[in-house]
C-alpha cells in the first residue's frame, strides 16, 4: 500500500491543533449571575397655579382642595412590575402664597381606590417670595406592591387658610427615579 | 469534546479583520488564491473542486473583548460587564464570516495563456458594531448620565447571506504582467441593514424649565432595512430556493494583477467586491424619525364643578409622541447596499532553489524559487471605518506535494496574530488546512480572534 508522508504531516498537525485547542479557566455557569440593574431618571407632573386656581369663577369664593389626576401606564407594564426595585419620588414646590398646601400623591387602582399615597406639607411664604419644599419619598418592597397595583396618580393639593389673601403662585415639579434588575436573562 | 467546546467558543466570540485570507493569498498552486486576486500567478491549468468541500472558511471575533474577559473562574461576573461595556468602544465590533465553495471549476484553453475559472460560493458576513451609548442606557439608565447624550449612530449593523456565482478570466499581458477580472452575480438569501443611523437621546437638566429635565430625542433618523427575513419569518418562503436564486439581485466586479519586478521581486495587488445588491423584494424596514421633547405631565387642574371630564394626559402623550417621534414597522422600501469592497497588495520576494532550474528557456525565463517571503496588505471597508491588517510571511516548498506558509499579522487589534498554511498534493488530489491565531489555542478563551480554512480539489499541473 502506497504511504503518504505529506498527509501523515498534515493530519499530524491538525490533531495537534485540535489537541492544544481548548478552553479553559472559564466559567459559563457564571451567565446565571448576570444582573442588569439600571436606574431610569424621569420627569412625572408639573403645574404652575396661581389665585386663579384657588378661586372659583362662578361664585368668586376660595377654593379649598384642587386635584387632577392621570394615568400612568408603564406601571402596569410587565416589564416595569417584574423588575422593580425601587422607586424614589422628588417632589418639589416654589410656593409664593402666604398660606402652606397640603399636597398628596395618591396611587389608584383601575377602581380608583387609593393604594398608596404620599403627603407632605409644602410651606408658606414669609416675604412673598417663593419658598422651596422638596420631599422624596423612596418605596421598596413590601410597599412596592402597592405601586403595582396602581394605574392613576392623583395630585390632591389642599390650601390650609390663614387669613391672608390668597394671592400668589404655585410651581410644582416632579420626578422618579425607577431602580430596575433584570436577572435570569 | 473539548474540541467541540473549543469550536463552540469560537463561534460565540472573536474577530479577526474578517475575510482577510492572508494564508491562501499568493499561494500559487491553490484555486482558491484566484479568489483573492483573480489577476493572480498560478502553477495549474486545470481545477475541479470536490462539491460544497473545495474551500470552506470561517472567522469569528470581537475587537475588544474575549471570552475569558467576561467568564474568566472568580470574581464577581457583573464588574467584568460592567468594566467591558466602559471599556469598549463605539468603533470595536463584533463579526462572523463563512464562505463555502458549493462549485469550483477552471481551466486554461490549449494553446493559451488565459485562465478562466467559474463556481458558485455562499457566504455570510456580518458585523455589529458595538452600540456604546445604547447600551450603557441599558445596562445603567440615565440616571448617572444626566445632560450627556447617548448616540443613535452608535447602533451600526450589516449582515448578509448570499449566493455568488462568479466568472473570471486571467491573462498575461506582457511577460511582467497578469491581469485578470472576475465577474460575480450576487443572489441575496438575507440581508439586515442598519447604518448611517443619526440622533440622539438626551436628558437635559433645565433649571429654568418647567420641570426638573428634558428628555429629548433630537434628529432621530434610526433605519433598519431587511430583506428576505419577512417570508421565513412567516414561513411562506424557502431559504433553499433564495438561496438558488432569490429576487435580490446584485453585480460585483474583482479584478487583479501581479507584476514581476524582476526575477526575485514581484508585486500584486486586487480589489474584490466592487459591487451592490438591490434589494426589491421581501422587503421589511424599520424607520424612526423626528424630534420630541417630554418635560412630563402638565396638570391642568380643570375647576371641579364645570363638569369638565378628566384630561386624558396619558393618551394625549402617547398621541403625541406618535406624531412627533413615528415608529414605522410596516415599511416595505427598495433599497441598495454595497458590498465589503476589499483591497490585498503584496510585495515577494523568491529565493533559494529555482524551480524551473538556473536557465529554463522553455519557461520564458520565469522563476519559481522554493521560498517565498514578503508583505501583504489587506483592507476592508466596513460601515464606521476601513479595517486594515499587514502581514508578514514565509512560504516553503517543501517538495513538489508539500507547502506551507506560516504568517505574521498585525491589525488595530491583535500583534500576535500567527497563522499557518499546509498544502499538500497526492497526485492531482489537493488538501489545504489554514489556521491562524495559533498561539490562543493553548486558551481560545482568551483569544479576540480565530479563523480556520481548508480544502479538497484536483489540480492539474502543466506537467
Amino acid at each position: 500500500m502506497k504511504s503518504f508522508p505529506q498527509l501523515k504531516l498534515l493530519f499530524g498537525v491538525l490533531s495537534f491543533i485540535l489537541c492544544v485547542a481548548c478552553v479553559k479557566d472559564v466559567d459559563f455557569d457564571q451567565a446565571d449571575e448576570i444582573i442588569i440593574s439600571p436606574k431610569v431618571d424621569l420627569d412625572l407632573v408639573f403645574f404652575e397655579l396661581d389665585t386663579e386656581n384657588f378661586i372659583a369663577s362662578d361664585t368668586g369664593m376660595p377654593v379649598s382642595v384642587i386635584r387632577d389626576t392621570t394615568r400612568l401606564e408603564f406601571l402596569d407594564d410587565g416589564f416595569v412590575r417584574d423588575n422593580l426595585l425601587q422607586i424614589d419620588f422628588v417632589f418639589r414646590y416654589d410656593n409664593s402664597f402666604p398660606q402652606t398646601f397640603e399636597h398628596s400623591a395618591l396611587f389608584l387602582n383601575d377602581d380608583d381606590e387609593v393604594q398608596y399615597a404620599v403627603t407632605f406639607d409644602v410651606a408658606a411664604s414669609l416675604d412673598g417670595m417663593a419658598n422651596t419644599t422638596v420631599f422624596t419619598q423612596t418605596i421598596a418592597e413590601p410597599d412596592l406592591d402597592a405601586i403595582r397595583n396602581s394605574i392613576k396618580m392623583l395630585i390632591e393639593l389642599t390650601l390650609e387658610p390663614n387669613g391672608e389673601p390668597i394671592i400668589g403662585e404655585l410651581r410644582h415639579q416632579s420626578k422618579a427615579v425607577y431602580s430596575l434588575e433584570f436577572a435570569e436573562l | 469534546m473539548r474540541v467541540l467546546l473549543a469550536l463552540g467558543v469560537i463561534c460565540c466570540t472573536f474577530t479577526a479583520i474578517a475575510q482577510n485570507k492572508q494564508l491562501l493569498y499568493n499561494v500559487d498552486d491553490l484555486p482558491q488564491t484566484l479568489l483573492l486576486n483573480p489577476g493572480a500567478e498560478i502553477s495549474f491549468e486545470k481545477h475541479i473542486g470536490v462539491p460544497f468541500f473545495s474551500g470552506a472558511s470561517f472567522t469569528v471575533g470581537s475587537s475588544g473583548v474575549s471570552v475569558y474577559d467576561i467568564f474568566q473562574e472568580g470574581g464577581d461576573i457583573n464588574t467584568r460587564i460592567s468594566a467591558a461595556i466602559n471599556s469598549l468602544g463605539n468603533k470595536d465590533f463584533f463579526t462572523v464570516n463563512q464562505q463555502l465553495e458549493i462549485i469550483s471549476y477552471g481551466w486554461k484553453p490549449a494553446f493559451k495563456e488565459h485562465y478562466f475559472s467559474f463556481g458558485i460560493y455562499q457566504e455570510l458576513d456580518a458585523i455589529v458594531y458595538f452600540p456604546k451609548d445604547l447600551a450603557v442606557l441599558a445596562y445603567e439608565g440615565n440616571a448617572g448620565y444626566i445632560d450627556a447624550p447617548f448616540k443613535f449612530s452608535d447602533l451600526s449593523v450589516a449582515a448578509e447571506a448570499l449566493t455568488v456565482y462568479h466568472f473570471g478570466i486571467s491573462k498575461p499581458i506582457t511577460e511582467k504582467l497578469r491581469l485578470g477580472a472576475r465577474l460575480k452575480l450576487y443572489s441575496s438569501i438575507v440581508n439586515v441593514n442598519s447604518t448611517d443611523n443619526q440622533g440622539q437621546f438626551i436628558t437635559r437638566t433645565t433649571p429654568e424649565g418647567p420641570n426638573f429635565y428634558s428628555h429629548e430625542v433630537q434628529n432621530a433618523n434610526v433605519i433598519a432595512n431587511t430583506s428576505g427575513i419577512l417570508s421565513l419569518s412567516e414561513g411562506n418562503g424557502s431559504p433553499i430556493a433564495a438561496a438558488i436564486l432569490s429576487g435580490n439581485l446584485g453585480l460585483g466586479l474583482d479584478i487583479g494583477g501581479t507584476y514581476r519586478l524582476n526575477e526575485r521581486w514581484t508585486a500584486t495587488a486586487s480589489v474584490l467586491d466592487f459591487g451592490a445588491v438591490a434589494h426589491v423584494k421581501d422587503l421589511r424596514n424599520y424607520e424612526l424619525t423626528g424630534d420630541y421633547a417630554l418635560e412630563g405631565i402638565e396638570f391642568e387642574f380643570p375647576a371641579i364643578l364645570d363638569g369638565t371630564v378628566t384630561t386624558p394626559y396619558w393618551q394625549n402623550l402617547e398621541d403625541e409622541i406618535d406624531e412627533q417621534l413615528p415608529f414605522k414597522d410596516e415599511l416595505s422600501r427598495k433599497y441598495v447596499t454595497w458590498r465589503p469592497l476589499k483591497i490585498n497588495a503584496s510585495l515577494n520576494y523568491g529565493f533559494g532553489t529555482n524551480l524551473y532550474g538556473d536557465c529554463d528557456c522553455t519557461n520564458g525565463g520565469d522563476s519559481k524559487f522554493a521560498n517565498n517571503a514578503g508583505v501583504q496588505l489587506y483592507a476592508i471597508n466596513r460601515p464606521l471605518a476601513p479595517q486594515t491588517a499587514v502581514t508578514l510571511y514565509f512560504d516553503r516548498r517543501w517538495t513538489d506535494n508539500l507547502r506551507s506558509k506560516i504568517t505574521y499579522t498585525a491589525d488595530t487589534f491583535s500583534r500576535k496574530n500567527i497563522g499557518l498554511l499546509l498544502s499538500t498534493n497526492i497526485n492531482k488530489f489537493n488538501v489545504y488546512l489554514a489556521a491562524d491565531n495559533l498561539l490562543e489555542y493553548p486558551n481560545l478563551a482568551k483569544a479576540y480572534n480565530a479563523s480556520l480554512q481548508f480544502g479538497f480539489q484536483l489540480t492539474f499541473d502543466p506537467n
